[in-house]
């Protein structure tokens, strides 16, 4: 929990407002080494898919993650695929011939100043998306009144299953602190589940909403971030610790395998 | 393990039998004058003899010694010493009424003998506070805390700014045992910590805390006991008292049933920031709901002189309601019912059923197929018998035993409709029984030497029904599973607990102590967060997961300056904490029924240095206290299983309380405290996932919080009584938090500069200029906190 919240708990149990207040301070660190991070998915979206490889750096430096250069980056599927990756752009990978289908196992080998780090997940399923509704709502729960969008699939039996939502208005994609939807099924395990998404939007707006299935390891590994993303250091607070995904040798970040359900819509009064 | 025990027993029956004199047993009950209330640790003492013992918690005390004329003394911190002669020609039965200085009591000799104990008693590292002072004392926003005011004493360490959850010698919030009249409360606090649950009103002036030397008959958390006892009631007169504060209002009743025979005590306090919501001009704010309460109830009843009844109750419950959409509610309950019993004028008897229930409950109601409750809860219910043998005048034991029965609700969460977006998730109910027997004998030696040593044994059966699962070599993938039916041991953990304290007489002035405790935890509260959630779960002691188990040594010396008016004592410590729980990295606690396998186990220890100087008489009063300490913990899975310091490793902790009572209507205090800040993990390096900022951490609690410092001001005020005679007295009590403002951190988060929001203050010059800079942040929540409670007596 943040410090914030205990704030506007504080408000309502005792009214007191503006108790609490926020400053910058200068805390001295020592340095350390720097850790590897690997990103990078391979989806059922056409390729080629990227994969991205930096250094840590400082917490106070100004300056961009350092790119990890001339790396020898691979993806093999289990059907026999072996895809070496061209470095486009410095730090990044793309494939040539790899091909996302649910199912198949991909692996990640990345090579890089004598250390290897190695990935790999099973591309799990995702069903489509039923129905993409848009409707106008009175003020409910934290909601303002307005136009919302909702979706409609039906969440196969078994599991479990995990997911990540995605919202895009006109094109542009949510992609700020609090737009990272993911979940798993427990509350929802072989229901028509629907997901309102708290976004406020215009009539004749063009929203597409994206499903895309996550590999178990992700749902930790997404977890994790989340409570990073708000700041450790609260008493409230978990003790941080690094965001490890599946990545062997230490590195941090996470090569994941995920199918996705579009829908669009266009939101109409 | 059996020649253990046949020894030790061996041992106590020699020491008994070396006395065959012709002795007489005196005995009887200490109270107070004005209300009848039970002096809980009065001390009574034959000076001629030295012999002495004092009052146990029902106020019952017993000497036997040889027949002859005697001066007794009767003492008790803050009230007057009262001399009774005694010609004791046969057992004798003697109860006794202390007054402090306003009120005079006729036909005795009062004598301004102080208090010795802190030399004398066998106690050691324990804590016990006076409610009548602590009252006088600053508090944040009026509200009068018991807990937070044991904090500023050695040892005792509060787990953040403003909250009344505390460390002691190194060990875990969960390691504390709260007792309320005997029953546990699982989660002694309000709002997410700010305020315990302990309205002080309900309770008895004296409170202990044992942070050591714990005595044999408690047992079941690692650190330390608190035991608080509710105020039995005026058993002459009918008074009330009350108050009405910055945030909360009191009141309280209490009175005889039957003069001498009965008495009852009533007490509530709720808060009301809430009722002010309904004149918010945001209509959300005003269907919002927010406060707490809570009600206290006792009653006693004498039977006869032997014979005595009593039945308490506490209920409490924070309330947080948006509008009709969200509803949380959570709170202990529990009911104590007990009967004294005098089975002889050296063996009295007191035997207890304690029952002792928190609840968690929140509901959700967006719309109808958004809605559902949730719901947690653990359960008590023991029973448990205590007796003290006052057997000579050199022996003095004490034996019981308990049963618990541990009902643990691990979560259900229940959709109000079938058809919603939501399916029901049960957690199972679980169960445990908790045994435990022990004997202690406090035995003098010589005048100079006395020791109390005792044994525990305990013991632990997580029963069914309930489902063991068997997992692989990796701990996480379920191989197999067995399934238990209703009361089948699924797993059986027990073990014995040493109990030993020792006191040794320098000289009339000074005195030095050593003890050695064992403890075994059979519950534990999965939190992985500093300070404690209502919503976190006790979970038991079972299969994959070991009881925690603590060796604590302590040595002390002892020493009273000014004719026993200032009291000095230095202690050191050395503690041994064995299958500590830690939790691996984004476990999960809730819902989850393998969570054996989210944790980690290793060791702990702490060691460190108290002083503590106090002065209990005179126009000023308090103490100074000083703590040096290390906390270390060692836990494969965490820092490549390195040794690191524990969060709450504060190397330096001091605390000045002091309290100037110009006259006896105004009084002025003071406290200041100061403590190095908690370790903490802080990034060392920064890095990008899914497009965001992520801070990257080189181990776990590498780093420091800066240190914190505060002082606080009271004054209490007693107005003018029109006459002597008139029962209605009422004052004000005003407090300043914080006096010089200080910002002192909360918590300190990393944020990117374009996060940063507009009201954070101190930015530098060259702000706005680099997005992608860092800066730590911290937020403080309390500065100059003014508070004015109005508080009345009749």
């Amino acid at each position: 929990m943040q410090t914030r919240n205990i704030f506007i708990l504080l408000f309502l149990f005792f009214g007191l407002g503006s108790m609490g207040c926020e400053e910058i301070i200068d805390i001295k660190l020592d340095e350390s080494n720097s850790w590897m991070t690997i990103e990078g998915w391979v989806t059922t979206d056409p390729g080629p898919y990227q994969i991205k490889i930096h250094e840590t750096i400082p917490i106070y430096s100004t300056n961009e993650l350092t790119p990890a250069e001339n790396g020898v980056v691979t993806i093999t599927d289990d059907q026999g695929g072996v895809d070496l990756l061209t470095e486009v752009e410095p730090g990044i990978y793309e494939t040539n011939s790899t091909v996302g289908v649910i199912g198949h196992r991909y692996s990640l080998r990345v090579e890089f100043a004598g250390e290897v780090y190695e990935a790999s997940e099973t591309m799990p399923r995702v069903n489509p998306i039923d129905t993409l509704v848009s409707f106008h709502q009175d003020a409910i729960g934290f909601l303002e009144e307005g136009y919302y969008v909702a979706f409609v699939a039906q969440e196969p039996p078994g599991g479990p299953d995990y997911y990540r939502f995605f919202f895009s208005v006109n094109d542009s994609l949510y992609d700020g602190l609090g737009d990272l939807f993911f979940t798993d099924d427990a509350f929802s395990d072989g229901q028509l589940a629907i997901f309102q998404f708290p976004y406020k939007v215009d009539t004749s707006d063009k929203v597409e909403v994206v499903i895309q299935s996550l590999p178990t390891t992700c749902y930790d590994y997404y977890t994790t971030l989340q409570s990073l993303l708000y700041g450790g250091g609260s008493p409230f607070g978990a003790p941080p610790d690094n965001v490890k995904g599946n990545i062997t040798n230490g590195a941090l970040g996470y090569f994941g395998a995920g199918a996705r359900a579009y829908k669009s819509t266009v939101v109409s009064p | 393990m059996l020649k253990f025990w046949t020894s030790f027993l061996t041992f106590f029956l020699v020491s008994l039998s070396l006395f065959s004199q012709t002795k007489y047993t005196l005995s009887g009950y200490i109270r107070d004058a004005a209300s009848g209330e039970d002096l809980v640790g009065a001390t009574v003492v034959i000076p001629s003899t030295g012999a002495g013992g004092y009052a146990n918690e029902y106020g019952f005390y017993s000497l036997t010694i040889p027949e002859g004329k005697y001066q007794v003394e009767f003492r008790y911190l803050s009230y007057e010493t009262l001399v009774k002669e005694v010609d004791l020609k046969e057992n004798t039965t003697l109860s006794v009424e202390l007054g402090t200085a306003d009120v005079k009591i006729e036909e005795v000799e009062i004598r301004a003998e102080k208090e010795d104990a802190n030399v004398t008693s066998t106690e050691m590292s324990t804590v016990t506070l006076d409610i009548e002072r602590v009252k006088k004392l600053p508090a944040l926003f009026g509200e009068v805390d018991i807990i937070k005011t044991i904090q500023l004493l050695p040892g005792i360490q509060s787990v953040g700014e403003g909250l009344s959850g505390y460390y002691v010698r190194g060990g875990n919030n969960d390691h504390n045992l709260i007792l309320l009249d005997e029953a546990t409360v699982f989660n002694a606090s309000h709002v997410l910590g700010f305020f315990s649950v302990f309205n002080a009103d309900a309770l008895k002036s004296e409170t202990k805390l044992y942070k050591g030397g714990i005595p044999a008959q408690y047992g079941g958390r690692l650190a330390s006991v608190l035991d608080l006892r509710m105020k039995e009631g005026n058993s002459k007169e009918f008074h009330g008292s009350g108050g009405i504060g910055l945030i909360s209002s009191r009141l309280s009743l209490e009175g005889p049933i039957v003069k001498d025979k009965g008495s009852f005590m009533l007490s509530g306090r709720r808060t009301y920031a809430d009722v002010f919501l309904l004149f918010a001009k945001d209509p959300d704010l005003r269907k919002t709901q927010a406060y707490f309460y809570d009600f206290n109830a006792k009653a006693n009843w004498k039977f006869s002189d032997k014979d005595r009844l009593f039945a308490s109750g506490y209920f409490g419950r924070d309330v947080f309601k948006f509008r009709d959409l969200f509803g949380n509610d959570w709170g202990n309950a529990t009911g104590t019912l007990r009967w004294n019993h005098l089975f002889s004028d050296k063996l009295f008897c007191n035997t207890t059923f304690v029952y002792s229930d928190f609840f968690y409950g929140l509901k959700i109601n967006f719309d109808e197929n958004q809605a559902f409750t949730y719901q947690s809860a653990i359960r008590d219910m023991s029973l448990k018998t205590d007796f003290s043998w006052y057997a000579n005048p050199k022996n003095k034991i004490r034996f019981g035993a308990q049963a618990t029965l541990h009902r643990f609700n691990p979560g259900q969460f229940i959709p109000e409709s079938d058809t919603g977006n939501f399916v029901t998730l049960a957690m199972p109910i679980g169960h445990a029984v908790e045994y435990a027997g022990y004997i202690g004998n406090e035995q003098k030696f010589s005048p100079r030497f006395t020791a109390e040593y005792g044994l525990r044994y305990s013991f632990f059966d997580r029963v069914g029904p309930g489902t063991v699962y068997d997992y692989d070599a990796s701990g996480e993938t379920i191989v197999d599973s067995t399934v238990y039916s209703d009361w089948a041991v699924m797993k059986h953990y027990g073990g014995i607990e040493p109990r030993i304290g020792a006191r040794f007489i320098v000289d009339e002035k000074s005195s030095i102590k050593a003890s050695y405790n064992r403890m075994r935890q059979y519950l534990h509260l999965a939190s992985n967060s500093t300070a404690s959630f209502p919503w976190d779960l006790w979970i038991p002691s079972s299969t994959y997961i070991p009881p925690q188990i603590a060796d604590q040594v302590a040595v002390g010396y002892f020493r009273n300056f000014a004719d026993n008016e200032i009291e000095a004592s230095v202690e050191l410590y050395y503690k041994w904490m064995r299958n500590q729980i830690d939790f691996k990295n984004g476990a999960q606690l809730l819902f989850n029924r393998n969570i054996e396998t989210e944790l980690l186990y290793g060791k702990g220890w702490a060691y460190g240095a108290e002083f503590l100087v106090k002065k209990n008489y005179g126009k000023l009063t308090g103490w100074i206290g000083y703590t040096l300490s290390w906390v270390n913990r060692q836990i494969p899975g965490i820092n490549n299983g390195q040794v690191y310091h524990a969060k709450n490793d504060r190397r330096h902790d001091v605390s000045i309380v002091a309290s100037y009572e110009v006259k006896p209507s105004l009084t002025f205090s003071a406290t200041w405290i100061y403590y190095t800040g908690n370790a903490v993990t802080f990034p060392r390096h920064r890095t990008e996932l899914e497009g965001f900022f992520v801070p990257v951490y080189s181990g776990r609690n590498y780093d420091r919080m800066p240190s914190f410092h505060r002082m606080d001001l009271a004054c209490d005020l007693d107005f003018k009584k029109k006459k002597e005679s008139q029962r209605w007295s009422h004052g004000l009590n005003i407090s300043l938090y914080n006096v010089y403002g200080q910002k002192n951190p909360f918590s300190i988060s990393f944020v990117p500069e374009d996060q940063i929001e507009d009201n954070v203050k101190n930015k530098p010059a060259d702000f706005g200029q680099n997005p992608n800079r860092i800066y730590a942040v911290k937020q403080f929540l309390f500065r100059w906190v003014p508070s004015v409670t109005w508080n009345f007596k009749f």
